[in-house]
């Protein structure tokens, strides 16, 4: 067992932290293992693999006159340090930035994320696909890898 | 791993195509020497300044940046166009 987690379990047990904290501490320390064994550093002691990349990929429809194609692969490490960023911009543009997100649907607020939450971005985001067809015109992917 | 080549082609029709590699090692060699002589004033700065959000920003800047550089490794974008396609990738 992990130093960290036997940690964790004898804080549980002389009641420093409760169970929901303790939870909470463990699958953190999961998503850091499956970090770790997704970037080719080490083998890891538990969880799932996370994926490493955000892929878009544009390509013309059958029906397409159109021949452009995109294909951008970003590491996922830089979306994390790019939310990251956002918490430096300043506060009267920050609300500007929220009630667009607000209006668009999205509640949440980027500049408050904190390292947990990023963590469980990252690891949500391994079972994302966004597959649009625009009428045989466009075909447009959005996947992790 | 910070990047070190930046690679970048060009195709255009009936042009000979640009491939372009930049070391970025090089340039690194230039932008760490100085960074480090900043160092300093930035945390001056941070000691001096009274804003929380501007205290925040110097003093999580550099680690900020470093990170972000360390992330680039990997990240490519291909664009095909009818005549021109153009490829960047960060190795």
């Amino acid at each position: 067992m992990g130093k960290e987690k036997r940690k964790i379990l004898e804080m549980l047990s002389k009641g420093k932290i409760d169970i929901d904290e303790a939870e909470r501490l463990l699958n953190a320390l999961s998503f850091e293992a499956a970090a770790v064994d997704t970037s080719g550093r080490g083998p890891a002691e538990s969880g799932p693999s996370l994926p490493r990349y955000l892929r878009v990929v544009v390509e013309p429809g059958e029906n397409s006159k159109k021949k452009e194609r995109v294909n951008v692969r970003v590491p996922l490490k830089l979306i994390r340090s790019g939310i990251k960023w956002a918490s430096f911009i300043p506060k009267e543009a920050q609300e500007k930035v929220n009630e667009a997100f607000i209006e668009k649907g999205f509640d949440m607020d980027f500049t408050k994320m904190n390292e947990e939450d990023l963590s469980d971005l990252v690891f949500n985001l391994r079972d994302l696909t966004v597959d649009v067809d625009v009428e045989g015109e466009e075909h447009v992917k959005v996947f992790c890898e | 791993m910070i990047p070190v080549l930046f690679r970048l082609k060009l195709k255009r029709k009936n042009k000979r195509p640009l491939r372009l590699w930049v070391p970025l090692c090089l340039i690194w060699l230039l932008v760490i020497p100085l960074a480090a002589v900043l160092g300093p004033f930035m945390l001056t700065a941070a000691w001096v300044m009274k804003r929380k959000e501007y205290k925040t920003l110097l003093l999580h800047f550099y680690p900020l940046l470093f990170s972000a550089l360390w992330s680039l490794p990997s990240l490519s974008v291909e664009i095909e166009g009818k005549d021109t396609a153009v490829s960047m990738t960060f190795i």
